[in-house]
């Protein structure tokens, strides 16, 4: 019989990277940080005075996200996901301009799908500003694999990494387990240590999935930082870390609805 | 014993295949995530279903070299070969 082996931070391992893929992400990062302020001023007016989104926990959210940032170890948020822009929402419900303007690494990288943001020049510079990592979601084992390196050697180095272990937007609007997917237990098991900080967020007014949320959306987040572990080797230890972390924001999204908060009147 | 290999492996594949008029169609040169549209995570359950379906164990390394019909049954083969 063998034991379950949590992911034990006692065991890591600095992961390295070849330098034609870590000298770009360093650059990635520089420029980044030029452009953050005046960048994240702009993408937040629009949300909160062109769109009028508004989070309801705001202070509370932060506070204890400051909390969990104060330390270098690695995090990795993961959370549920209903639009193209559920990223740039939960950086500015987490972390307030100022905080990455100084700690810069509090602006947490990103991994959206190549094909949402190659379509308009602007949203391939906000996105390479941004930290994000395009992924090619028809890419070979070889891309994926270069993609779990970055995100471990990224992790390792204090850097916050967001992912969305259902791999796309819930189509139905619910977490489903069956769309899991399994890229994020092998984030984990690559990177032992690594804290899980699971997400649940949606706005009041969202049904299903969507490419924007509604104007005036009200959003309304919870966090759990979940210690996943496993008694199982290779892909199926990575199948059931990934499953574990999806089970969990089911389990969110399961008291978000038993709240009652869904479909209010927003005005 | 190579059909019944094939045969037992589309019925593994069919829930996962995205494209379903590609699996009416697909030979042994079929690839899983560009033709049958397989994501990749599915194609994880695919291994581990092959595993038990076949009762074989499939290393890491030995999963990663699964990206055609045919190279999955080749590898099913090898590993019940003088069974």
């Amino acid at each position: 019989m063998s034991a379950v082996v949590p992911l034990d931070a006692h065991q890591m391992i600095a992961a390295t990277l070849p330098a034609a893929q870590r000298i770009p992400l360093w650059i990635q990062r520089g420029l980044g940080r030029l452009f953050v302020v005046p960048l994240s001023i702009i993408v937040i007016a629009l949300m909160k005075f062109w769109a009028r989104f508004r989070v309801s926990n705001h202070r509370e959210l932060r506070e204890t996200f400051a909390t969990l940032t104060a330390s270098r170890e690695p995090l990795l948020i993961c959370a549920n996901h209903l639009t193209l822009i559920d990223s740039i929402v939960l950086q500015w419900a987490l972390v307030p301009i100022r905080a990455f303007a100084l700690q810069y690494r509090l602006l947490f990288w990103n991994l959206p799908a190549r094909e949402n943001v190659r379509r308009f020049l602007i949203w391939r510079i906000i996105t390479y500003l941004g930290k994000c990592i395009l992924v090619d979601r028809m890419g070979d084992k070889s891309t994926s694999q270069g993609l779990l390196q970055k995100v471990r050697y990224l992790l390792q180095r204090g850097e916050i990494v967001n992912i969305f272990p259902e791999g796309t937007r819930s189509r139905s609007g619910r977490i489903s387990l069956e769309a899991t997917n399994y890229g994020v237990g092998r984030i984990l098991q690559a990177t032992p240590g690594c804290r899980v900080l699971c997400v649940y967020m949606r706005g009041r007014s969202q049904e299903r999935y969507s490419n924007f949320p509604a104007n005036h959306e009200v959003f309304d987040l919870s966090m759990e930082v979940i210690s996943p572990a496993t008694a199982l080797p290779g892909l199926r230890g990575a199948r059931d870390i990934s499953l574990q972390i999806v089970a969990k924001l089911q389990q969110m999204e399961e008291k978000y609805f038993s709240r009652g908060y869904a479909t209010a009147n927003v005005g | 014993m190579q059909d019944q290999v094939y045969e037992k492996l589309l019925e593994i594949v069919k829930p996962f295949a995205k494209n379903k008029e590609a699996f009416e169609k697909a030979t042994e040169s079929s690839s899983f995530l560009d033709d049958l549209e397989v994501s990749s995570s599915r194609l994880v359950d695919i291994v581990l279903d092959i595993e038990e379906a076949f009762e074989i164990e499939v290393a890491d390394t030995e999963a990663d070299k699964i990206d055609t019909l045919g190279s999955a049954v080749a590898l099913i083969k090898a590993k019940t070969a003088g069974r």
